[in-house]
């Protein structure tokens, strides 16, 4: 799986245009890719989002938590 | 993606104290501004700043003629100068090689309609640092573009921080995802659109009361470099 070259840093994306772009850079991954989201905050609203769309398609891993920097690695486990 | 912070966000602070407020806001690239005093002393914040976990992405000059100076510069800090002089392409890309034929790393900053700069920097080979800013209609189209005919290194993103909520609509976002999807790995540097955006920035990196002291206030977003010395 390729997790390490894909970070998608939403630190500079304005807010309203996070989570499409969240979505748009999911939906372009094959089956066993991935990518690491970073944010300043938790994503919750966003793994609720992505459990109600894409049940049983996706996983979710932290890789840091806090206290600047939440890092989710989020891969695409079925098409 | 590296996401880092311009020092023209704080005309004021030391390297240590970018160094500290990129620490603090999680980001992991600093690009400092430089003018024309005291390379030395720059060069020695610089070397103390390196084992804080923030990497020396860029040193940015808008004055490369002292070509020895910035050629010592980058050679002694590792990092490559940025040359965003205001002149012609042609006349920054010698600006460049005056600096890389003594040793130091460089990069051209480009900006502006593809066309009018891909292909020189391709056929001239030197390296460039891409920015973008307003008068990048089409980021994300431009980035594919770049992408399909040269590898981007190093990416100025002006606005950003705190004025990221006034980005809407530019196509950051979709410039963000196509970065993602080739894989990109390099610095993101963001930097102010304006000083009168500086409190704001100021404020973003937890430093309400602003940078340095009242002396500072009258800084053009410069950390001044001097060659003169020592």
């Amino acid at each position: 799986m390729n997790t390490e070259q894909r970070v998608l840093d939403v630190r500079v994306i304005p807010p309203r245009e996070k989570h499409p772009t969240i979505f748009d850079t999911f939906k372009s991954l094959s089956a066993g890719e991935a990518f690491v989201l970073v944010n300043d905050h938790d994503p919750k609203p966003l793994r609720y989002q992505f459990e109600y769309e894409h049940a049983g398609k996706f996983g979710w891993d932290y890789l840091e938590q806090g206290p600047s920097v939440w890092r989710v690695q989020i891969s695409r486990t079925a098409d | 993606m590296q996401l880092g912070l311009s020092s023209a966000a704080a005309p004021g602070a030391s390297v240590a104290e970018l160094v500290s407020a990129c620490s603090a806001r999680g980001l992991s690239a600093l690009e400092i501004v430089v003018g024309h005093e005291d390379v030395y002393q720059l060069a020695r914040e610089i070397v103390a700043s390196l084992d804080h976990g923030v990497r020396i992405s860029g040193l940015l000059s808008h004055d490369s003629d002292d070509a020895p100076s910035l050629s010592a510069l980058a050679r002694v800090t590792a990092t490559p100068v940025i040359v965003a002089d205001a002149c012609e392409l042609s006349e920054r890309i010698e600006r460049v090689r005056a600096i890389t034929s003594r040793g130091g790393e460089a990069l051209v900053l480009v900006r502006g309609p593809v066309e009018k700069w891909l292909e020189t920097v391709i056929a001239t080979q030197v390296r460039f640092a891409w920015q973008v800013d307003a008068t990048c209609a089409h980021p994300a189209d431009d980035a594919t573009r770049i992408l399909g005919r040269a590898g981007i290194e190093y990416v100025r993103l002006v606005g950003g921080g705190p004025e990221s909520a006034m980005q809407e609509g530019k196509g950051i976002g979709a410039l963000m995802r196509t970065l993602t999807v080739a894989c990109y790995d390099a610095p993101l540097i963001l930097t102010p659109s304006s000083p009168s955006y500086r409190v704001a920035w100021a404020a973003w990196l937890g430093r309400r009361g602003g940078w340095g002291c009242g002396s500072k206030a009258g800084n053009q977003a410069v950390i001044p470099i001097h060659s003169g010395s020592a």
